[in-house]
């Protein structure tokens, strides 16, 4: 099939064969495919599953070691074979646009070779997000976020305030705190963390809570009943057990209007966790709330709601009542992950979009100069680089370094054009054509750096930063510049494409001058 | 007549006289000048049919018979171009600030059909100037202009064939490659291969067009550069020493090749050559260039009498003889000019009422043993020896 292709391509589209990016194209939509597979079986969701661990760091760590492996292999390979015929140096006839098609044809091949993680990592997730319809995981997030008020977790109001007495600041032990108009305990279920998920916003999640909470402060017990309800609806899904039912459940915790004598529902059915397990996707907020009530490390044992038992001398505290919701936290984390932060998410597409680009012009410069040159380039361009840095750090300052480059871009670029313009031999423009495709992508990013740098400067941005420690409110154009460096560096990308459709032009008539 | 009639002529004669090899080349010759797929098609049916029927004499002479009619038929009504200046160079020079070695001036006209050979000892400029005519090296004084269509440096360098003394490795298939040349310079996918084994077959490599770049002598490697450079339809040539790593019947040959290249009527490119081989060079050229330290003598040069070296009336030979120079010089006594010895060879200069009839007089009455002799009067040779 392939000889059949290759021939089809020689006869009719001999760039097509002599890049020979349709065959690894192929190869490499292979792996892709593989890579896809792979990912979305790793994406499975063991919902069952309540361990306090991340188990996804080793197959991240292989994925991407093979792929790069994959990668540097099938990139020698195919730079063997696409190697072996030059057109373009031995003067075939070329068209205006032909070169900057010969770019776009590398950079589909890096960009696809250079991309097999990123189909693990998106299937993976894809695999989670597939699970449900949106809608659905929408209903059971705020199903599990609104159960959390009625499980072991920790509290919201601190025992403590801090006020402003005569210019002083004094704190003020407490017992109690005000929630719509009552006093209720520290201890109460109203004061009671809720844990939300990070598909939520900070504006969906105090709604939700609102919700549960008026539930108790309006007396819903019927709406916590349903809750309940649904929490087990779930839980038989995914075939967790628990040891109360719903109805259990709520005559264990309901005590209107005080909501403080309630037996404490555990969130695992094995020994008693900390409260502070970390789950993906899982909103992890207790940090400021553990002086409400003792630490869980040194408060007594509830014995009401908690049993002990020795096994081997080993003292393990158990929840005398349980329900799976850590089990549902984590892989419903999971899920509300994939949505919220993806591993393939926009960064990690265009770190990806500028490795590919890297790597493109890496293989269009040496394609389009000689391999002599392009080693002289990357070891000149080294030297320049070290001697750039040094200078830039006994100088000080943050200006010198993108300032320096970029004049030593724009001094390349000049010297490519005088020898366009006077045509009458190449001298060292092979050399420094290799440096200007290289460092023209940073082009860009170093002159928004650099703009960036002297707004904050002229702007006394810096100064107040130190002294109060506030952000840019104060200072638009340095908050403007902020929000729109992702957009800055993603129009670099088109700046990248229309400066080689110029180039590409200018460096065959460049090809045509004298080499001496 | 015309260039092609008189060439058909002769293309007829190598069928009268069953010399098929040479009729095989000049048939592919014509095809190729018909620009038109069917002959190209029938050209490789015969080709195909010779494989398996090389000695039926009979049938063979027919078939190429017929062919050669119909290619008379179909050209004979293809207007020929008007032969054109290719190039045209005033007082080139070019120096370098390194070095000491600077070349030219050079002036010199070359017109599509000619082949212009350049001769020289080694060091002296040839590579050089095939270099600047290329367009590899720019010359640093005096005007080269190329008087075809090109838009811009590299349009003119595609039409400017060079190939140097160390060609590059080809890899993979010569036939793929030959194939992806012919592509390049826009043959359709139903003509490429006929085109490509058509060439192959003017250049006798019908038997190697499957063997590695590896696996192939120098001479092969240089006739497989000649097949590319013939599908990319150049307008010069330029080859330094394609004769340095052949046998002297593959000399020959390949310098009738390149005579039949150029001189094609339909289709006629110029040729710049380089080389050691004086005599056969000096054969196959329109005009030849001597350069001696970087500096131009021609030889019967149409345009360049300025560079013209005056010794022409003078007789020189170049003589082998067991006789010593003394001896020599005594048989000789009242007509010579000079007598020098020349690595084994005698050049003996006489004044230009002497003719080589004269010589060979001498020669018989005084019965001096020869070996070898030649008159070198129009040839590059006597610039070597002076």
């Amino acid at each position: 099939m392939f000889k059949n292709i290759q021939q089809k391509l020689l006869l009719n589209h001999p760039l097509l064969w002599n890049s020979k990016v349709i065959i690894f194209a192929i190869l490499a939509l292979f792996f892709h495919i593989i890579f896809f597979l792979l990912g979305y079986s790793k994406g499975e969701i063991d919902f069952t599953d309540s361990n306090d661990y991340y188990s996804y760091g080793t197959d991240s760590f292989t994925t991407i070691s093979v792929s790069v492996l994959i990668t540097i292999l099938m990139f020698i390979i195919w730079l063997v074979y696409y190697s072996r015929n030059n057109a373009f140096k031995s003067f075939y006839p070329k068209n205006k646009l032909s070169l900057f098609k010969e770019w776009l044809l590398i950079l589909l091949f890096c960009t696809l070779n250079a991309t097999y993680a990123v189909s693990f990592f998106y299937a993976k997730d894809l695999r989670a997000r597939n699970y449900y319809s949106e809608e659905e995981i929408s209903k059971r997030l705020e199903t599990i976020t609104l159960s959390s008020l009625f499980v072991e977790g920790a509290f919201e109001e601190s025992n403590f305030i801090i006020e402003e007495i005569n210019g002083k600041s004094v704190r003020i032990e407490r017992d109690s705190f005000k929630y719509v108009n009552r006093n209720y305990s520290l201890k109460s279920l109203l004061n009671k963390q809720m844990r939300s998920f990070n598909y939520f916003t900070g504006l969906k999640d105090s709604l939700i809570e609102l919700k549960a909470k008026r539930w108790l402060v309006e007396n819903k017990k019927d709406s916590v009943q349903w809750l309940f309800g649904e929490f087990f609806k779930l839980s038989k899904e995914h075939n967790l057990t628990s040891n109360i039912t719903p109805e259990k459940w709520t005559e264990l915790i309901y005590d209107y209007p005080e909501f403080t004598k309630y037996i404490t529902v555990g969130r695992t059915h094995t020994e008693n966790d900390p409260i502070y397990n970390y789950y993906d996707g899982v909103d992890n907020n207790y940090d400021y709330a553990v002086e409400t009530v003792d630490s869980p490390e040194n408060a007594a044992i509830d014995t009401l709601s908690k049993t002990i038992k020795i096994v081997n001398g080993q003292e393990f505290v158990y929840s005398k009542y349980y329900v799976p919701y850590n089990a549902l936290a984590k892989s419903y984390g999971k899920i509300s992950n994939a949505y919220e932060n993806p591993d393939v998410d926009f960064d990690f597409i265009l770190s990806f979009i500028y490795l590919s680009i890297g790597l493109s012009l890496a293989v269009f410069s040496f394609k389009v100069t000689s391999g002599k040159n392009w080693l002289i380039a990357f070891v000149s361009l080294g030297v320049v680089g070290i001697i750039t840095g040094i200078f830039s750090v006994i100088i000080g300052g943050s200006f010198t370094f993108p300032i320096i480059c970029m004049l030593v871009f724009l001094s390349l670029l000049l010297h490519f054009v005088l020898i366009l313009k006077i045509k009458e031999s190449k001298g060292i423009s092979g050399i420094t054509l290799n440096q200007i495709l290289w460092i023209m992508p940073g082009f860009i990013p170093l002159l928004y750096f650099l703009v960036f740098e002297i707004i904050k400067e002229t702007s006394g941005y810096n100064d107040y930063v130190y002294i109060y420690n506030s952000k840019a409110k104060q200072f638009p154009q340095v908050e403007w510049m902020e929000q729109h460096f992702h957009d800055a560096i993603t129009l670099n990308i088109l700046f990248v494409f229309i400066f080689l459709l110029i180039i590409s032009i200018q460096i065959k008539k460049w090809k045509g001058i004298a080499e001496a | 007549m015309t260039e092609f009639e008189k060439q058909f002529q002769e293309i007829k004669s190598f069928l009268d006289f069953e010399d098929y090899s040479l009729l095989t080349k000049r048939i592919i010759d014509l095809t190729l000048d018909t620009e038109n797929i069917s002959f190209y098609q029938k050209t490789n049916d015969l080709l195909d049919w010779l494989d398996q029927n090389e000695n039926n004499i009979e049938a063979k002479k027919q078939r190429f018979s017929l062919l050669l009619d119909e290619l008379h038929r179909y050209l004979s009504s293809k207007p020929i171009p008007e032969k054109q200046i290719l190039v045209s160079a005033k007082n080139i020079k070019k120096s370098y600030n390194t070095a000491s070695f600077s070349l030219g001036p050079i002036n010199l006209d070359l017109s599509q059909g000619e082949i212009l050979g350049l001769v020289g000892e080694n060091g002296n400029g040839k590579t050089t100037l095939l270099r600047l005519l290329c367009g590899e090296l720019f010359a640093t004084d005096g005007e080269l202009n190329y008087t075809f269509h090109f838009k811009d440096l590299f349009e003119l360098r595609t039409q400017l064939i060079y190939i140097p003394q160390r060609t590059a490795t080809w890899y993979g298939s010569m036939f793929e490659n030959l194939q992806f040349t012919a592509s390049s310079y826009g043959y359709k996918p139903e003509e490429n291969k006929l085109v490509v084994e058509l060439i192959i077959a003017r250049l006798n490599l019908r038997k190697y067009r499957n063997h590695r770049w590896k696996d192939l002598s120098s001479g092969y490697k240089m006739r497989f550069e000649l097949a590319r450079m013939l599908l990319r339809k150049p307008k010069i040539l330029l080859i330094d020493e394609p004769l340095a790593n052949l046998d002297i019947l593959a000399q020959q040959t390949v310098l009738e090749d390149f005579r039949a290249i150029a001189k094609s009527p339909f289709r006629p490119i110029g040729i710049v050559l380089s080389s050691q081989q004086l005599y056969e060079v000096e054969k196959t050229s329109d005009q030849v260039i001597f350069l001696k330290n970087g500096e131009q003598k021609n030889l019967h040069a149409k345009s360049s009498a300025e560079n013209e070296e005056k010794t022409e009336e003078h007789l020189i030979i170049e003589l082998e003889s067991e006789w010593s120079q003394n001896q020599l010089n005594e048989a000789f006594s009242g007509k010579l000019i000079s007598l020098k010895f020349n690595g084994g060879t005698f050049i003996a200069t006489f004044s230009s009422e002497m003719s080589s009839y004269d010589f060979l007089r001498i020669i018989t009455e005084k019965q001096i043993p020869l070996q070898y002799f030649r008159n070198i009067s129009k040839s590059t040779r006597r610039f070597f020896v002076s």
